[in-house]
């Protein structure tokens, strides 16, 4: 507050620093938080997958669910100012 | 000596020599600096960074502790599932932010970050002194887990309640972390790592042909759950939803703004690095969803214990040959000299860069000698702790870490996107959030599930992000009063580019 934004505002526009392409790819990140935070969502028994429970087997999924959707995340966002280093 | 013991010592000597010899791996510059020696020159690519910080969170004390959980509670202790899993699309969005603006600006820890960024001494002060106060214990846990291991394999090694044997591996650690600085875990890592997927992958086609096939682990683990003083069942009670998404959610914000965490990604040699390494370390999360599952073997092998951290040295001893029991004792073992090392670069790190003095950029061999010192400091400290004080104590104090270092998120965490909060509004929400989540800790036994009540209703949740949301509210309504009350404020020596 008390000027700071607009300092930054002026800041940034002087720098001319390239926004990432889509901002909306970030909502990609949101999907791992939604699938499993909510355990009530999952907590089952049915269908089980190779004798483990529902509970237990959609969890593990998810680590490398999560893992794809970021390396998706990587290749999308790519090309910006952000990965010339 | 069985053969186990004997191939425990060969891997832990293996290992100390790597230690040592990692001071003359991909030298760079001199280890008088503080970026080679802390940092290992910032130099690491996406496969070492993997095992460096893989090594790193995935600590010995996770493959004791989680499966304890499981066996003695049940579902509960698979919130580390989502916990691993949601840390890292978090992680994508602040770590590459912040390593980009540390890569720029010279900064070895999050204080620096802060310190450049909103201009207080305190506020820096503030920081450091969390992130020393967190670490500590979790190094004293480290020592916990490899205790386990050593007072199973009996003999020698338990002698005075395994004090000796844990003496012997710290005095050695602290040697080689003094030499080599980071180089030295990261050598480890490798073969911790490859020992622990070996360890896992070996236990669960054991385990599986013991009672052919996942169906029978689980029908035997209800069965025994059941029976339990405090009965569970395989799935949770629908009054624990909260505080199984609050501790995983709670526990992934904490995971990245540890300084042992920042440390080794600041190793990492590029942005891009960082980010494939987000996308990469779910498999160590995808294992310790297995090694958590071994709980659940423990209880359908029968094994019988009252202090559940056994369950997994006694069930290794069960379906493993004695010389393959030597082998997954050693990844444990290993499995907690990588991460302490790391722990106790990044505390003293923190000591050397903030506390002793401020942060500047113009780094001198005097910093680096300080965080030498103090690194051998820490070990001896974390190893007196855990000789004198018994283990309980260790689990709380690292209970009350988490809850501490969480409260460093508004500033370092938020503060990297935003300067819109007054820094005085921050120290007084880290302190209101460090004072609640002491009492909370506290009144829940150093448990992670505390009742909040509001209204006519109770929510259990995760005690440390109550104090969070208290601490961001205090920082929020404090920010424009401080805002009025002195026109000026630090200066921002940051600039929008660095993060970039």
């Amino acid at each position: 507050m008390f000027g700071q934004p607009s300092r930054d505002a002026r800041r940034f526009a002087r720098k001319c620093v390239p926004m990432k392409r889509n901002a909306w790819w970030n909502l990609l990140l949101l999907i791992p938080f939604v699938a499993t935070l909510f355990p009530g969502f999952y907590n089952r028994l049915d269908p089980p997958l190779l004798g483990m429970p529902f509970f237990y087997w959609y969890q593990l999924v998810w680590t490398i669910g999560s893992g794809v959707l970021l390396a998706i995340f990587i290749a999308v966002t790519r090309g910006g100012a952000s990965d010339a280093r | 000596m069985h053969a186990s013991s004997i191939i425990l010592i060969v891997l832990v000597l293996a290992v100390t020599v790597l230690g040592f010899a990692a001071a003359r791996w991909r030298p760079a510059g001199s280890l008088a600096s503080m970026d080679e020696w802390a940092l290992g020159g910032r130099s690491f690519g996406t496969v070492i960074s993997w095992f460096l910080i893989g090594g790193d969170l995935y600590t010995a004390y996770t493959f004791i502790a989680v499966p304890a959980l499981a066996y003695a509670a049940g579902p509960g202790a698979f919130f580390a599932l989502p916990y691993t899993i949601v840390a890292y699309p978090f992680g994508i969005l602040v770590l590459t932010r912040f390593w980009s603006v540390a890569r720029t600006r010279g900064y070895i820890t999050a204080a620096d970050f802060v310190r450049d960024r909103f201009g207080d001494r305190w506020l820096e002060l503030a920081m450091a002194v969390t992130g020393v106060l967190a670490v500590l214990p979790y190094i004293a846990l480290q020592l916990v887990g490899m205790k386990v291991v050593f007072l199973q394999l009996g003999g020698v090694f338990a002698a005075d309640e395994g004090k000796i044997a844990l003496a012997i591996s710290f005095v050695l650690l602290a040697a080689y972390t003094y030499t080599s600085g980071l180089r030295a875990p990261a050598l480890i890592a490798f073969i911790k790592d490859t020992l622990i997927y070996l360890t896992i992958i070996c236990a669960v086609i054991a385990i599986t042909h013991m009672f052919g096939g996942w169906a029978g682990i689980f029908d035997a683990a209800g069965k025994a759950l059941a029976l339990k003083p405090k009965p569970a069942t395989l799935l949770l009670p629908p009054a624990g939803y909260f505080a199984y998404g609050s501790l995983a959610l709670g526990s992934a914000l904490a995971l990245f703004i540890y300084p042992h965490s920042i440390t080794s990604i600041l190793s990492a040699k590029s942005r891009t690095v960082v980010q494939r390494n987000m996308a990469l370390l779910p498999i160590y999360s995808l294992m310790l969803g297995f090694l958590a599952l071994l709980g659940y073997a423990g209880l359908a092998a029968g094994i019988k214990t009252t202090n559940p951290q056994q369950v997994v040295p006694m069930l290794f001893a069960q379906i493993f040959p004695d010389w393959f029991a030597g082998v997954a004792y050693a990844a444990i073992v290993i499995g907690a000299l990588v991460p302490a090392a790391i722990m106790a670069i990044g505390g003293a790190n923190l000591f050397a860069s903030n506390i002793f003095r401020q942060f500047s950029a113009q780094r001198d061999s005097l910093e680096t000698r300080t965080a030498k010192i103090l690194t051998l400091v820490i070990c001896l400290f974390a190893l007196l702790f855990v000789i004198f004080i018994t283990p309980q104590y260790a689990i709380g104090f690292q209970f009350l870490g988490g809850a501490w270092i969480l409260q460093t998120f508004p500033a370092f965490v938020i503060g990297l996107f935003t300067r819109w909060f007054n820094p005085k509004a921050l120290l007084l929400g880290w302190a209101v959030g460090i004072v609640a989540g002491t009492y909370m800790a506290i009144q829940t036994n150093f448990t992670a599930a505390f009742p909040l009540h509001f209204g006519g209703s109770t929510l259990v949740g995760y005690g440390p992000f109550y104090a969070l949301l208290l601490n961001l509210i205090v920082s929020i309504v404090a920010t424009p009063l401080f805002n009025a009350a002195a026109s000026t404020r630090g200066n921002d020596a940051t600039s929008v580019a660095d993060y970039a």
